[in-house]
Parts: C-alpha cells; structure tokens; sequence
C-alpha cells in the first residue's frame, strides 16, 4: 500500500503554485497578448522546419521566442504535481478515487478527440490538438476535486 | 454489504473525525463507508472493529442476497 508514486503532499502548492500561472499566462497569449521580445533566444534543436522549407535539419541551433515552450511545461510539470501529490490524509479510499478519476478523465478526453476527428476540420483540428495537451489532466483534477468534495460533506 | 458503522460510532460516542484520526483515513473514508459506497479492505475493517472493542461481524456483515450458497458437506 505504501509504494504509491506519488509525491509528498507539502509539493501540492508548489504545483498549483506553477499550474494556476501557467494557465493565466496560456490564456494571455492565447487571446492576443504578444509574447515578451526578451524570450527569443537561441535554443539547441533536435529536429526543426522552417514554415514552406523543403526539408528539416537535425540537430542545430534555432531562434524561437519560448514564451509557449514555458507555458506548456508549466501546465504540464505544475498539473502533474498539483494532481500526483498525495492528499493530507492519504488511504485506500482516497487511492481508490484518483484511479477512477483517471479512468473517468480518459474516457471523457478520448470521448473528445473522436468528436474532434468526425466533426472539426482546418486549422481548428490543431488548435483543438494542442488544447488536448492539457485535457485529460485538467479533466482529471476537476473529476477528483469534484468527488472528494461530494464525499467530504456528510 | 452492510455495517452498523454509525450505531457503533453512536455507542462510542465518536463523530467521523473522531474515527477517521483514530485508524489513520481521511473523513470521506468514513463518510462513503457510513453510505454504503465504499467497501474497506479487511486491515481498515479489523482495525474499526479493534477502536469499537468488537468482532468483524458485529460492524460489517453480508445482506442475504449476497450470502454465497454453501457446498454440501462431504461424507467421509
């Protein structure tokens, strides 16, 4: 019962403390808000290809502004440990929760991406893609939020 | 299954919070338990009825329907 990978409940802050940033700066840049000119920086490439080039290069050094590159690491690194940090009392039931609100979160994310596919096409399939980076894990803390909650009141 | 959690709660004169400290689980543990929506392991079970000073049977126990029917003994 002890062997859960999860980490220790003092990093629950810490990982809101990255996500609930992360997200506020995503929906700035997301709806019109320009990316800071201080972020474009030089930054080491495995793959890369510029927009209409023939073909790509390996391994070089390519300009880019990382205002996004922050973002989705911070949703992602900031999610992952706001969610997978145990709870001030961690046990079975509890343990047993998360699971199914995991399970809950995938069925709903891929219930979404197979109505993208059939019904959004162009360019909003991508904008609908990237958004999917992130659903399962938000799907995923609002399910759990949601149960814990309903359980807490007696 | 059924438990008579909350009639040993009473008898002990404990609130969930209180149960919920003494064998090591968050409250919604107990809350889920008391409704009925959440089965506890046999270690969570032995441990409740080790606080209510009684036996396993005497918190949970199985409703009819659920009682497997038993093999016929064998005769030797």
């Amino acid at each position: 019962m002890k062997s859960q990978m999860l980490f220790p409940y003092s990093w629950k802050k810490i990982g809101l403390g990255i996500l609930i940033p992360s997200i506020l700066l995503g929906l700035f840049f997301q709806f019109g808000g320009n990316e800071p000119e201080f972020l474009t920086i030089q930054v080491p490439s495995l793959y890369s290809e510029e927009l209409f080039a023939a073909k790509g290069v390996w391994f070089s050094w390519v300009e880019d502004n990382i205002a996004w590159e922050l973002i989705m690491v911070g949703i992602i690194v900031g999610g992952m440990i706001y969610v997978f940090s145990k709870e001030k009392v961690e046990d079975e039931f509890i343990a047993k929760i998360r699971l199914d609100s995991l399970l809950f979160a995938t069925y709903v994310n891929y219930g979404l991406i197979l109505f993208a596919i059939l019904a959004i096409y162009g360019m909003p399939f991508l904008t609908v893609m990237a958004y999917n980076l992130f659903s399962l894990l938000i799907i995923f803390i609002i399910r759990f939020r949601v149960a814990l909650f309903q359980y807490q009141s007696a | 299954m059924k438990n008579k959690l909350k009639v040993q709660r009473a008898i002990k004169d404990m609130t969930q919070a209180d149960l919920a400290k003494a064998i090591g689980v968050s409250r919604q543990t107990i809350n889920a338990m008391e409704k009925g929506k959440y089965v506890p392991s046999t270690l969570l079970a032995l441990k409740i009825a080790w606080i209510f000073e009684v036996s396993v049977e005497e918190v949970f126990f199985l409703e009819d329907e659920e009682k497997p029917i038993r093999p016929p003994e064998e005769n030797c």
